[in-house]
């Protein structure tokens, strides 16, 4: 009979994906990187 | 539906094939992302922008939905299932959002080789973009590492639903393949 609980693995794995989610998304809007994407430069492709 | 074993192993091959690719090429990506931040050469910088929109939509872009179009082939078309196992479930939800965040983040990345194309880019040029894309590169690589260490761990762990088709199995055996 298998365990219907959630294996230790899978709760290890969802801890660690959300704190790198958390700190990719932190990184992402401290750089006003791609938050915003395409309103780095003008249409033509030169910086604003 | 079972697929039969050659179309399983022809779709097998195509998997790997295309999923390690995926993973390569991503890996070459971030060479170029890393050597257009911090390369001293003006005219090197600008090549390895241009490079990486052309390996953006000519290998990584078909990498990544060939993966995800062969992945679902063969879960759906053998015995391990969609949503039966974990192992399976997360490597379609890094698969997934891969591949939308590759498909969003082409454009920024057009737009640098654009730029790289009309301008010279040393320095501090666009450093905010070009840190993104290297970050963007660096996650992408981490992620398609765990998706590949999934697929050949196969870490067990049944999902609700497999638990409820591994026993409904265990008393019709016709339920297996449903």
């Amino acid at each position: 009979m298998a365990d219907p609980a959630t294996p230790r693995w899978v709760k290890a794995f969802a801890l660690v994906t959300l704190v790198l989610a958390l700190l990719f998304g932190a990184l992402h809007l401290a750089g006003r990187g791609l938050g915003n994407h395409g309103a780095h430069m003008t249409p033509t492709g030169a910086p604003p | 539906m079972i697929l039969p074993p050659w179309l399983r192993k022809l779709t097998l091959t195509a998997h790997v094939a295309a999923s390690v690719g995926w993973l390569g090429a991503v890996a070459a990506f971030l060479a170029l992302a890393l050597g257009g931040l911090l390369h001293p050469d003006p005219q090197r910088v600008r090549a390895a922008y241009l490079v990486m929109d052309w390996v953006g939509w000519w290998v990584i872009v078909p990498a990544s939905v060939a993966s995800l179009l062969t992945g679902l082939v063969q879960s759906l078309g053998t015995r391990w299932g969609l949503f039966r196992h974990y192992w399976v479930l997360i490597k379609l939800g890094i698969n997934v959002f891969c591949t939308v965040l590759l498909l969003v983040h082409m454009q920024p990345i057009g737009q640098m080789a654009q730029a790289a194309a009309h301008m010279e880019l040393s320095g501090d040029t666009l450093w905010d973009l070009r840190i993104q894309i290297l970050l963007d590169a660096a996650a992408a690589l981490l992620a398609l590492l765990v998706a590949t260490a999934l697929s050949v761990i196969k870490p067990q762990g049944l999902t609700p639903y497999g638990l409820k088709v591994s026993s409904a199995a265990r008393t019709d055996p016709a339920a297996r393949s449903r």
